[in-house]
């Protein structure tokens, strides 16, 4: 059995001492499955679109993808430097001085931070990502690094007919909790990324969801 | 319903009467039904995959036809979103919007051409599975692309269904069989703003009622 992750710093297992204790190899542990994490700090939804379906179409169809979506304020681009994700307030700038084109970017974004649009733009992302997936037949879990629970309740109204669309049973968590809400109690590194403990608790929420 | 979803090509830019003489408008008299044409100028494929998430859930839509625009568009948003591309045209943008167009004008080089027609591809693929998802009649043709399939994108157009993609009959990484608006138009009078005129339509038109009748989608 093969699993495809995708996902950001959380499923990454930043700031843990071994990231073979990242969640998505306990699983692996758990399930007896062969794992490939193709998370990195700092992605965005698109990455992890593009990943999976690259990897579906490029490399082999897994038996298992696990998706942990990030914040919808994450936006992809590529530039002749390869690919990255900008959000408002993004804290890299120091390092764009010789990237003017991602300066100017990152700036509109500080200004023009639209979070209806960017959420309903998620929403969108996970409706087009399970039907593919459905498609393929592939199985598939998605799940969230933080709850859902400000975007939901603040854009309600607005984005219920889209959030509808969502199939909530492959949905972990939907609509209000997630990795975040999980591990409350869990030691945490400075960076404020979970440890070996709460990885623990995640991959164990997971297999329970997948045996239910 | 017919849905059909595209960019100025779809909406009719130019035409003296878009709701008549536009291929929407044309393709609905052929199997007389009636059209809800979502095309709209200047919008790029972000836009288009929306609106086409909304017809894929109607549960009026008999068959969905979309025409998608230039890989090359960005999507960006203040109030409301619009599109930027390299090279276009900054007399009618704001400062702002004017700036990020020079932008990717600056930025633009094959890398990013690659990476902009793979997103596209991710979209058309996303967009196939979700309507056979929901069972639902579709075909898709390409509006206009100042180029055909590039290098560096065979993976991807291999998971594409070119069934039910015009112009890119099988086997779909062949440059040779690539066609589009543009070419099936070719020859045809065009407006002062590049749009082609009625002549094109009828003959687009055309195309997709065979194409739709060979698929037997409707009769």
């Amino acid at each position: 059995m093969k699993i495809l992750t995708v996902g950001d710093s959380f499923t990454f297992g930043e700031e843990l001492e071994d990231r073979n204790n990242a969640w998505p190899f306990q699983l692996g542990e758990l399930l007896d499955a062969e794992v490939v994490n193709m998370a990195k700090p700092g992605s965005g939804n698109k990455r992890m679109i593009r990943y999976v379906i690259d990897y579906v179409a490029t490399v082999e169809r897994p038996d298992l993808v696990v998706v942990g979506w990030s914040s919808p304020g994450r936006m992809e681009f590529a530039d002749e430097d390869g690919f990255f994700d900008l959000w408002p307030g993004y804290s890299g700038r120091m390092f764009m001085n010789e990237q003017p084109w991602r300066v100017e970017l990152l700036n509109y974004m500080d200004r023009h931070h639209n979070e209806k649009y960017l959420y309903k733009q998620y929403l969108l992302d996970v409706i087009l990502l399970q039907s593919f997936l459905e498609q393929q037949n592939i199985q598939y879990v998605m799940l969230r690094t933080v709850g859902n629970e400000f975007y939901h309740n603040a854009y309600y109204k607005e984005t219920k007919p889209t959030a509808d669309l969502i199939n909530t049973k492959t949905y972990l968590g939907w609509p209000t909790q997630g990795m975040a809400e999980w591990t409350q109690g869990c030691a945490r590194g400075p960076g404020g990324h979970f440890l070996d403990d709460g990885h623990n608790r995640i991959a164990n929420k997971i297999l329970k969801h997948i045996q239910g | 319903m017919i849905y059909c979803i595209g960019d100025s090509f779809t909406y009719g830019d130019e035409l003296a009467d878009r709701q008549k003489s536009a291929w929407p408008a044309l393709v609905g008299n052929y199997f007389n039904k009636p059209v809800t044409n979502l095309g709209r100028r200047a919008v790029g494929n972000t836009r288009i995959v929306k609106r086409t998430i909304d017809a894929a859930f109607a549960a009026d839509a008999e068959l969905i036809i979309i025409a998608w625009a230039s890989p090359y568009r960005t999507e960006f948003f203040n109030d409301i979103p619009y599109d930027i591309w390299a090279g276009m045209q900054t007399d009618y943008l704001n400062e702002e919007q004017a700036s990020l167009a020079r932008s990717l004008t600056l930025v633009n080089n094959k890398q990013f051409d690659l990476w902009q027609y793979r997103k596209w591809l991710r979209d058309v693929i996303l967009i196939q599975n979700l309507l056979q998802n929901q069972n639902k009649n579709y075909m898709m043709f390409m509006a206009y692309t100042p180029w055909g399939p590039i290098p560096g994108t065979e993976d991807l157009w291999d998971k594409v269904n070119s069934q039910y993609f015009m112009g890119h009959a099988a086997p779909s990484n062949n440059i040779d069989r690539y066609e589009n608006f543009g070419h099936w138009a070719a020859g045809c009078p065009k407006g002062p703003g590049g749009h082609p005129l009625e002549l094109a339509h009828q003959k687009v038109a055309n195309k997709i009622n065979e194409y739709i009748r060979n698929l037997s989608w409707l009769s």
